[in-house]
């Protein structure tokens, strides 16, 4: 298949342009094609010399769409298609055609054709003639070569690999069937638009069309050495038939010329690359990694001087040749207190037969939220150039806002940190407990509970009933001590008229035994005080405590002195008991008299 | 009476006794261990959806959620491991790391001393604690009281006096304390920003006009509520409408 341009024309420029391969073997079929890109109104062909006419002019149109940043552009082209022979030797000029678009007259260019001697398709049919490989082309008649434009690449640096076809039989169809895996690469195609453009090589003497089917860009992720697989295409040629057909056989092979259609897989070759990596030494801190060439960066800033709280745009264009869509965003060390939303990132990035190249936009908002000054520090953009083999840097910046406000003023979303909380950001959280955690149902809050009221409560009820016994307790002695001392007297008095009896009856001992008894026991129950801890010394205290007079008690004591020594003393012994009962008798009643008067 | 106390601590902790609570706690405990945070978080999730609490389960889960880069519900956890027991020394570090790691830096509006004071004072424990500790002054007022009444001398009477006195006064504010932690638990209404950034809004509408940004972690104070909206203040006292689905209440 003979070329069509490829269609890099522009609206409003008419282009009437003629193609044809350069040099052709004498006896070979070739396209001559006329192409405009705008509808013409006539077309007339020159005159042709030299060459047999065998079809045309047929004509084609196409219509392409292309949408490049939001604008439409509609391109129409046409096309005259010649088929034409070589008859003999020699170079021959084909005149410039005619055309008309829109009134105007246009001329397109003229060509030159060289015709070589002898070796036309046919011939190479023939060269491989034996039976059995007549199905196929040889693959010297047809192969696929790769080729990069570097074999010994940095890491991340563009390598454009173009995939040839090269031919000498006719090709009618071709498709890709496998590209290749490109493990180890980045890659991006950028195979030209539309039918692929041929020219004619010559190898060994061997005359070969060549068209590039396919044309890639790579960027190798590592280094070391890293192998491009194998393209492998399905091709529809023609070969010619060897022996004379039936004009019927002919007629059902169904080719044009008069060959057999026939399908065949090419493969390419494998390319290996020995990919360097990049130069550690003078390698910026910033480097980012972008390899490539003719990087340019563009900052600006769509105000200076605003009010807090306004938003300011920062745009920063970063253009070059390499692998754009892996470009990373430049760091800029923004102050704390402006706050910056992520910048909105466009691409106008182009992927043409040279390679990748374009430019990305990255377009920061930023809302300074206090006043003051604002600085945006000047930050770089570092990428390094595989040819120089350097590390390039691109400055950017620095911009200083100016923004009218309160400075300082804390705003709705304040950036700033402070001081207390600074010297935290340091430290990590501690670690998390594993003994001794009590699990409880939710909402079993303690306070509020039955339980809790009880508990509130019942040191209350305690209480109350404590305190009830215990006043019950010290008002229960306190009645029997006075019981005991209101009956002291008549005990007393009981017990002297018991030892009357005994006096009456002369019998001593008794006698005394129970005026003790009496003395004692009537003392005791009026001081409260058991007998067991009664004597002498106690008792003074005792009586002064209840402020008996001086001569009471001394009375009372030389009463219980006489009984002792009456007890023991020589002489009359009825008329000293007889004393002593006196005694005893009047000591009780004085002593009850006195106490008695008291307590009124 | 030894008997007694643990009967009825058995009753209120006998959920505690069941076997898969505690082992997923310990499951997501070596979880964490391993670093693998993400899951003891779910693990602990699962145990509060038992309905098992403890202040010390929302300390772990708010670790777990702090070292998996989930802010807000660090911060929520970590809040109401605080509400259980505000004394707790780890909870208000953490919070604090947490909080330090947030966008918004909302300033406490100043307070005056008796007010800090206030606060430090009731915020020595939780609810519950502070009803134990008024029980146990109760009982000591009373027995102080008992002791007055009842002592014969001079002396005894003087200072068991002073002690009826000053159990009183405890043993009352102990009350209202645990009253006042109650009360913050059940009634006032606080919640964390779980969204990274939510706008507030002057009226409960998507349409009405923007007040102010909040990012995740802030703490909000709830005033009001409408349908799936929440009308919340900051501590600065910005008061705007956020969406429920935009914060969790502590």
């Amino acid at each position: 298949m003979w070329a069509l341009l490829p269609l890099a024309l522009w609206a409003g420029e008419v282009e009437f342009t003629a193609s044809a391969p350069s040099e052709v073997a004498a006896g070979e079929r070739f396209r001559l094609t006329y192409q405009v890109n705008a509808r013409p109104t006539d077309f007339r062909a020159p005159d042709i010399n030299g060459f047999r006419i065998l079809s045309g002019p047929s004509q084609s149109s196409s219509t392409s769409m292309q949408m490049i940043n939001g604008r439409t552009t509609v391109t129409e082209s046409f096309s005259y298609t010649f088929v034409l022979q070589a008859s003999e030797e020699g170079t021959f000029t084909i005149a410039p055609a005619r055309i008309t678009v829109d009134g105007e007259n246009y001329q397109s260019n003229s060509l030159t054709v060289r015709v070589r001697q002898g070796t036309a398709p046919s011939s190479a049919s023939q060269a491989q003639s034996t039976p059995g490989q007549d199905s196929q082309a040889s693959s010297r008649d047809l192969f696929i070569r790769a080729t990069a434009n570097t074999l010994t690449p940095y890491q991340g640096q563009q390598v454009i690999v173009s995939y040839n076809l090269y031919t000498r039989v006719t090709v009618n169809q071709y498709s890709i069937d496998r590209l290749p895996s490109y493990r180890g690469f980045w890659t991006e195609n950028i195979t030209a638009q539309g039918q692929p453009q041929t020219r004619t090589e010559v190898i060994d003497g061997q005359t070969y069309r060549v068209a590039e089917i396919y044309r890639v860009a790579i960027f190798p992720q590592r280094s070391g050495e890293l192998t491009v697989d194998p393209l492998q295409s399905e091709l529809v040629i023609s070969l010619p038939s060897q022996r004379r057909q039936s004009l019927i056989d002919e007629f059902f092979s169904g080719s044009p010329f008069g060959g057999r259609q026939v399908r065949q897989t090419v493969e390419s070759n494998a390319v290996t690359l020995d990919v360097k990596a990049l130069p550690a030494q003078n390698r910026p801190a910033t480097f980012s990694g972008m390899v490539g060439t003719d990087f340019d960066v563009d900052a600006s800033i769509n105000q200076t001087e605003l009010k807090a709280n306004d938003a300011v745009n920062l745009t920063i264009a970063i253009t070059g040749s390499g692998n754009m869509r892996m470009l990373e965003e430049p760091a800029i060390n923004f102050p704390a207190n402006l706050e910056v939303f992520d910048p909105n990132i466009s691409d106008n990035i182009r992927n043409t037969t040279s390679g990748i190249s374009g430019t990305r936009t990255y377009d920061y908002v930023m809302i300074p939220r206090t006043g003051g000054e604002f600085v945006i520090p000047e930050a770089e953009f570092v990428y390094f150039d595989p040819q120089t083999a350097r590390y390039v840097r691109k400055p950017f910046g620095e911009f200083v806002l100016q923004v009218s406000g309160e400075p300082g003023l804390a705003g709705t979303t304040p950036g700033t940190v402070s001081q207390e909380e600074i010297q935290l950001l340091g430290t990590d959280i501690r670690f998390i407990r594993t003994d001794n955690i009590v699990l409880y149902p939710a909402g079993s809050a303690f306070y509020g509970s039955t339980l809790f009221w009880l508990l509130i409560l019942m040191p209350f009820l305690l209480f109350a009933f404590f305190v009830v016994y215990l006043r019950n307790q010290i008002k229960l002695q306190g009645n029997q001590e006075l019981l005991r001392n209101k009956k002291a007297d008549k005990l007393a008095r009981k017990r002297l008229k018991k030892a009357k009896t005994f006096l009456d009856k002369k019998q001593e001992n008794d006698f005394y035994d129970e005026i003790f008894r009496a003395l004692w026991g009537y003392l005791s129950d009026k001081l409260s005080i058991p007998v067991s801890i009664l004597n002498k010394e106690n008792v003074e205290g005792a009586f002064k405590t209840k402020k008996v007079p001086r001569e009471l008690s001394d009375s009372f004591i030389a009463t219980l002195n006489d009984c002792e020594y009456a007890r023991f003393a020589p002489g009359e012994k009825e008329d000293r008991m007889a004393e002593i009962y006196k005694k005893a008798l009047n000591t009780i009643i004085t002593i009850e008299k006195d106490l008695r008067n008291k307590q009124v | 009476m030894n008997r007694y106390i643990t009967l009825i601590l058995l009753l209120l902790f006998q959920h505690s006794f069941a076997a898969t609570p505690e082992e997923l706690l310990e499951e997501a405990n070596e979880a964490y261990t391993r670093s693998e945070y993400n899951y003891a978080a779910e693990l602990y999730e699962q145990i509060l959806t038992e309905g098992m609490v403890s202040a010390d389960l929302y300390y772990n889960l708010g670790n777990a959620y702090f070292k998996s880069n989930k802010l807000g519900p660090a911060i929520v956890n970590f809040e109401r491991a605080l509400r259980l027991r505000p004394s707790d020394e780890d909870a208000s570090h953490n919070l604090a790391v947490a909080r330090s790691r947030i966008v918004d830096s909302t300033e406490q509006r100043p307070q005056l001393f008796y007010e800090r004071w206030w606060k430090a004072a009731y915020s020595l424990q939780g609810s519950d604690g502070w009803a134990i500790t008024s029980i146990i002054l109760i009982i000591a007022f009373l027995a102080a009281t008992s002791a007055y009444l009842f002592s014969k001398t001079v002396v005894w009477k003087k200072v068991s006096f002073y002690f009826m006195l000053l159990f009183f006064i405890t043993g009352t504010l102990s009350l209202v304390f645990a009253q006042k932690q109650y009360n913050r638990i059940t009634s006032e209404k606080e919640a964390i920003i779980m969204q990274a950034r939510v706008t507030a809004k002057s009226s409960p509408s998507a349409q009405s006009s923007d007040l102010f940004l909040m990012h995740e972690g802030t703490k909000v104070t709830i005033r009001n509520g409408l349908g799936e909206w929440k009308e919340i203040s900051l501590p600065n006292g910005s008061v705007g409408w956020i969406k429920n689905e935009s914060m969790e209440i502590i």
